[in-house]
């Protein structure tokens, strides 16, 4: 078995950027205001078929890790909740953009100042 | 980039629940996958062999022609299992909608807490299984779906499990080209 690491870096909200690699654009979905950020994966990722094929409850082969940087002294976070989605963008092809979403204690959906994310295709 | 530690990743899945209600791992190194107390709670097997120090696994009661003692239930001799102490484990949650971008359902999970132990069900060997726990910001357990469809505390859990392996340490040795040392003098 083995993990390739296909996108890296981290997201900051306030910019609505991204620094790292792998990802080419961060954008807001419409209709929400906060919580919800929309990664697109650099063209060419792997040949870009199906860097991240689609599947929401089937096994996609492909696995993320994501973790909310905080902020103040002591760092913290009010973010209670994250969660990511691959969406099917092109037929055939697989996932070309990683949603995550994130709510906070009030379960609410709520923007961390930054958060790393990587995501790993597996083999 | 200097590798100060190598980690391998000896196992890979996504945790779901099927039509009937039961927990179903897919993936690479995990053998199985049950419920242990009910709701949110699970218990699953890796696969076996998994772990570098798992240098006796398979092997019968009898080796070399001569009968060994210390030999486990299953037949395994020990050291079997991964060395918690050089295990890292990832768990996500997937979000909970098959159509993300509408406002209502926008794709969050309820899963506020994720935690794991290892678990060595034989003494003296290394960790066999892993038991996940789940639970929303009420503290309740929680299942990371629904039965054979995503519900709004997600659609499932992705589990990554990497064994630290140094190349200073060859008495951990790991398996592969990567993880050999580079010298080697008697």
């Amino acid at each position: 078995m083995s993990l390739e690491c296909i996108a890296q870096g981290v997201v900051t909200y306030s910019s609505l950027s991204f620094s790292g690699e792998g990802v080419s654009d961060v954008t807001r979905p419409a209709g929400f205001a906060a919580g919800v950020v929309l990664l697109t994966l650099d063209v060419g990722l792997i040949g870009n078929a199906g860097a991240v094929p689609p599947g929401i409850l089937s096994d996609s082969d492909v696995r993320s890790m994501i973790t909310v940087r905080g902020s103040g002294v002591p760092p913290a976070t009010t973010i209670a909740t994250k969660a990511v989605l691959y969406l099917t963008d092109v037929p055939f092809v697989g996932a070309t953009q990683v949603m995550i979403v994130t709510v906070d204690n009030t379960a609410v959906l709520a923007d961390p100042d930054s958060l790393e994310i990587a995501i790993w295709r597996v083999f | 980039m200097y590798d100060a530690t190598v980690m391998q990743p000896i196992a890979q899945g996504l945790l779901t629940i099927d039509a009937a209600g039961d927990p179903v791992i897919t993936g690479e190194g995990f053998a199985s996958v049950s419920r242990v107390t009910g709701t949110g709670d699970f218990l699953i097997d890796f696969d076996m062999g998994t772990g570098t120090s798992d240098v006796g696994s398979g092997s019968p009661s009898v080796v070399d022609g001569q009968a060994v003692s210390g030999i486990f239930a299953d037949g395994i001799i020990g050291p079997n299992g991964i060395d918690p102490a050089r295990t890292i484990v990832v768990l996500t949650m997937r979000g909970n909608s098959t159509a993300p971008l509408v406002p209502a359902t926008p794709g969050s999970t309820t899963i506020a807490t994720l935690s794991f132990e290892f678990i060595s069900p034989t003494p003296g060997e290394g960790a066999t299984q892993l038991r996940v726990f789940l639970r929303n910001a009420a503290d309740a357990a929680t299942d990371p779906m629904g039965a054979g469809v995503a519900n709004v505390n997600g659609s499932g859990l992705e589990i990554l499990v990497w064994t630290l392996a140094s190349a200073d340490n060859v008495s951990q040795q790991a398996i592969g080209p990567l993880y050999q040392p580079s010298f080697s003098f008697p």
